[in-house]
């Protein structure tokens, strides 16, 4: 039964952070390579919080979240803004020199050095007994608990809101959500703030739960195939690509090779593209456009 | 928020800018390439600058025998393409006599091939320590470490039998061939004594989480946990183990952040192996080096510093022991055939011999957190293990 807890918090994990690509992509068909370091930001947001504002972790967490949200908002109005009517592979490469450019300055200014986010907050990341066979620690229960809430939310965002709605018109078609008066600028803006922060959140758990350094943002790369295979524009199918990819990982790993753990995920990535190319839930017509 | 890390970089920019040292007759140019930044920087970055420090402080005293030396440091990020190119520079630009390697096993190939050509000896000193330094050693390959993963492992398992010789065993290793081929030895050692195998679990670099990996430990029944890999995989499966309620005790390779690290976890059940004294013992030769840290008002952690430290003993006692002739010839003649006083840092000296680039004995320290003292302890003394 532990295997099957193993299975959740990893399916969790993955799907916290493939939330953020969707909501970028599904909104202004930019996939954001620089996800996985915009995620890890938040934690060192966090670091950076208890370090220097306030030693209270409830606080720290709070000023963390509207941190995240600051630096997702600012990455859209300062860069990503100037790539609105580029090539979406201009944007795309945009991206990928965000993230090198974070990786940089994230070493800089906090050091190579793996840091215990846990015992600077004083967070006691204590096992948690389910039942007889089945424990977890405190943090992955949260962050169960924090990927089913931002599910819920986001779900209910997008479809029962109108801002959601506005996003979902812009995401199928940008020129007549535009003529329709959506300001797309906004609305961009609130795709990038919403899957930085989402991505924080899961940045802030992860660290609390094995450590933070500047390597885990390669947890973004390995969350990646979830969001292909199950389709770039979909949330739900970003959930069901993150289980596939987390019971592969976990059964390899348990019943077979380990190391085939690495590997196969992107293997299942590949046959994905070849035989249905826009994922499990994807929108075909709108994997064309890309 | 760390303003010193930026002042680092500029430092280590204006030290890659300056272009190419050449060897004036009154000193000795050494290149040291070193991981100070990259994924492995957390390791590799705090021994080099022990290291720069250790020589500057010789500089400052007047350098040895009147020669100063000129430390050229370039950043290879762990990286073979980025050694293989600091390399070239080294020999070609920079005209050095020794290159010291502060980094991870990726980077050894290109350094040692271009370094074997033009004769230019090699010290390991915070890097792993290669095979080609142990007998029979390769003639210009040297290394003063203090971790190994094949040797930390025969430690480790000679401690453990000592402690439970009845322990079921699991080997957590890092999908690296120097972590691998440590953990494999190790459960080969534990087959051999009659000793029961829980089996060699290898994380993928880049794991997200370590938790399924543990979960196999502890099915497969294991009482005791050994790990070589760097310090971070090491501990993250520990924190995995831990966190599925698994109470056995766990022995793990010393790193450079493991003192700092076990101060913060306060876990009775976490030992480290290793061959290097660590810093709570405040004995004259620990005190010493965090009173050079002090001085130097550089922010480093002493703990995390210690084998680039130790080499710069060895750098100043090979060049202490060297005549007019500076060249990298004389230097490798010096280093085949010494024995260095490692000062209280190390359970003996370290001596090479023409067939031994590694050291003849080794010693061994077991620490780990008590409980009842609320402080690091010594949970076995220096214990000496031949190298053959």
């Amino acid at each position: 039964m532990q295997i099957v807890a193993n299975i959740v918090v990893l399916t969790s994990l993955y799907a916290l952070v493939a939330s953020g690509y969707v909501l970028v992509y599904k909104v202004s068909r930019v996939l954001n390579l620089a996800h996985g370091e915009l995620m890890i930001l938040g934690a060192y947001l966090l670091v950076a919080t208890s370090a220097g504002i306030t030693s209270d972790p409830l606080i720290a967490i709070a000023l963390t979240a509207v941190f995240s949200i600051i630096v997702g908002l600012s990455v859209y109005l300062l860069l990503m803004r100037e790539m609105t009517g580029q090539p979406v592979l201009a944007a795309v490469l945009t991206t990928v020199a965000l993230g090198i450019l974070l990786r940089g300055a994230m070493v800089l200014i906090w050091g190579p050095q793996q840091l215990n986010v846990a015992s600077m907050l004083s967070f006691e990341n204590a096992s948690v007994v389910l039942t007889d066979s089945i424990r977890v620690s405190t943090a992955s229960l949260w962050l169960v608990i924090c990927t089913v809430v931002v599910y819920l939310g986001l779900l209910a965002f997008l479809h029962m809101s109108r801002w959601g709605m506005r996003m979902r018109a812009s995401g199928q078609n940008p020129l007549l959500a535009a003529q329709r008066g959506i300001n797309l600028h906004t609305v961009y803006a609130l795709a990038w703030t919403l899957s930085t922060f989402s991505g924080s959140i899961a940045g802030v758990l992860v660290a609390l739960d094995s450590r933070l350094d500047v390597n885990m943002a390669v947890i973004g790369l390995k969350a990646f195939p979830a969001a292909l295979v199950g389709g770039l524009d979909s949330l739900h199918g970003a959930l069901i690509g993150a289980g596939v990819i987390a019971v592969l990982e976990v059964l390899l790993i348990h019943y077979v090779n380990p190391l085939l753990s690495d590997v196969v995920p992107f293997l299942v990535l590949i046959a994905i593209l070849i035989v249905r190319p826009w994922g499990l839930f994807g929108t075909k017509e709108e994997l064309n456009r890309v | 928020m760390k303003i010193r890390h930026l002042a680092k970089a500029f430092t280590l920019a204006a030290t890659v800018a300056a272009g190419p040292v050449l060897a004036a007759d009154d000193e000795v140019v050494i290149g040291l390439s070193a991981a100070l930044s990259g994924g492995a920087a957390g390791t590799y970055a705090a021994p080099a600058e022990g290291l720069k420090l250790y020589i500057d402080r010789l500089n400052e005293a007047g350098g040895i025998n009147g020669k100063t030396v000129s430390l050229v440091i370039y950043d290879d990020q762990g990286d073979a393409s980025r050694a293989a190119s600091n390399g070239k520079r080294f020999l070609t630009q920079d005209d050095v006599q020794l290159i010291i390697s502060v980094s991870t096993s990726a980077t050894f190939a290109p350094l040692i091939s271009q370094a074997t050509r033009q004769g230019v000896p090699i010290l390991f000193a915070g890097s792993v320590c290669p095979a080609e330094t142990m007998p029979p050693a390769e003639p210009l390959l040297y290394c003063s470490t203090g971790f190994s993963s094949v040797h930390d492992s025969i430690a480790m398992v000679d401690y453990l039998r000592e402690l439970d010789g009845d322990a079921t065993v699991g080997f957590a290793a890092m999908g690296i061939p120097i972590s691998r081929a440590g953990m494999e030895e190790a459960e080969r050692i534990v087959l051999g004594a009659d000793m029961k195998s829980a089996g060699v679990e290898i994380a993928p670099p880049g794991t997200a989480d370590y938790t399924p990996f543990a979960t196999k430990l502890i099915q497969n029944g294991a009482e005791a946990v050994l790990a070589w890999s760097p310090w971070s995989v090491q501990i993250r499966f520990f924190d995995a183990l831990r966190k599925q309620g698994w109470e056995g005790n766990a022995f793990v390779g010393h790193l450079a952040e493991a003192e700092l690290e076990m101060m913060e976890i306060k876990d009775p059940g976490l030992y480290t192996v290793g061959s290097n004294a660590m810093i709570f013992e405040d004995s004259k030769a620990t005190q010493d080096l965090v009173a050079a840290v002090t001085e130097s008002g550089v922010d480093l952690h002493p703990e995390a510093i210690v084998d680039g430290w130790l080499g710069g003993i060895v750098i100043e006692e090979v060049l202490g022991k060297l005549g007019d002739d500076t060249s990298a010839e004389a230097i490798n003649a010096v280093m085949s055939d010494i024995e260095i006083d490692t000062r209280g840092l190390r359970g003996g000296s370290i001596k090479w011999t023409e067939n031994n680039h590694f050291r003849e004995t080794i010693y061994y320290r077991v620490y780990r957190w008590s409980d009842e003292t609320g402080a690091m302890e010594i949970a076995r003394d220096w214990k000496a293990y031949e190298v053959e």
